[in-house]
């Protein structure tokens, strides 16, 4: 699944480690979910949803 | 933006210090394990020596067990569910392994062409492929 993690994470200048403390997640999750080895959960999409304030689709494409 | 942002601290400051907690945590268990196993062998060695009541050993041993399930699940509620993920494979590794090397032998034990089954290299075996298993995950080999 394709998303703009990385995009939006770097508009706000975070780090990765700075993602995964506000997400309350590894820094290897963050990774793998940048680099699509890993689809988030749906409770853990909502909350990078909450975090960047933008809806599910918006940050996350299924290709559909 | 959202509260969440707003935060006195720092994601990275919240990041490190869930590490450092969970590090801490996991090498709590280790010394804990290792000061049940040696104990655990201490009275083994007294009650096969007649200094020790059987029954002390089966109290001992029922509350490892409890532990040894209890710290799994709280372990498993304290990682994210990309290293759960991790750990699920790595089990599910071990499982095929498990069910593979023992049919396996088994099969050719009873056909006369293998020796006896030994459970402590069928053990090791399925650690050890958990093990890889975890580590191939932890690699980013996804």
């Amino acid at each position: 699944m394709n998303n703009r993690l990385k995009v939006l994470r770097a508009e706000r200048d975070w780090s990765q480690a700075e993602l995964a403390g506000r997400l309350d997640v590894s820094r290897q999750a963050v990774n793998a979910i940048e680099t699509g080895k890993h689809d988030p959960s749906l409770p853990l999409a909502f909350r990078i949803s909450r975090l960047f304030n933008m809806p599910i689709e918006e940050i996350f494409d299924d290709g559909q | 933006m959202t509260a969440n942002e707003d935060l006195p601290v720092s994601g990275e400051e919240r990041f490190r210090k869930r590490r450092k907690s969970f590090f801490t945590y996991v090498g709590v268990a280790m010394l804990v394990a290792l000061g049940a196993g040696i104990a655990s062998g201490a009275l083994a060695a007294n009650v096969s020596l007649g200094n020790a009541p059987v029954w002390l050993f089966f109290a001992v041993w029922a509350i490892m067990l409890v532990a040894f399930v209890w710290f799994t699940r709280d372990y498993f509620r304290r990682v994210d569910e990309l290293d759960l993920m991790d750990n699920l494979w790595a089990s599910l590794a071990a499982l095929y392994t498990y069910v593979v090397v023992y049919g396996s032998w088994y099969l050719f034990a009873s056909l006369d062409i293998a020796p006896p089954i030994n459970a402590d290299v069928i053990f090791w075996t399925t650690m050890g492929a958990m093990l890889v298993a975890y580590g191939i995950r932890k690699l980013g080999w996804r």
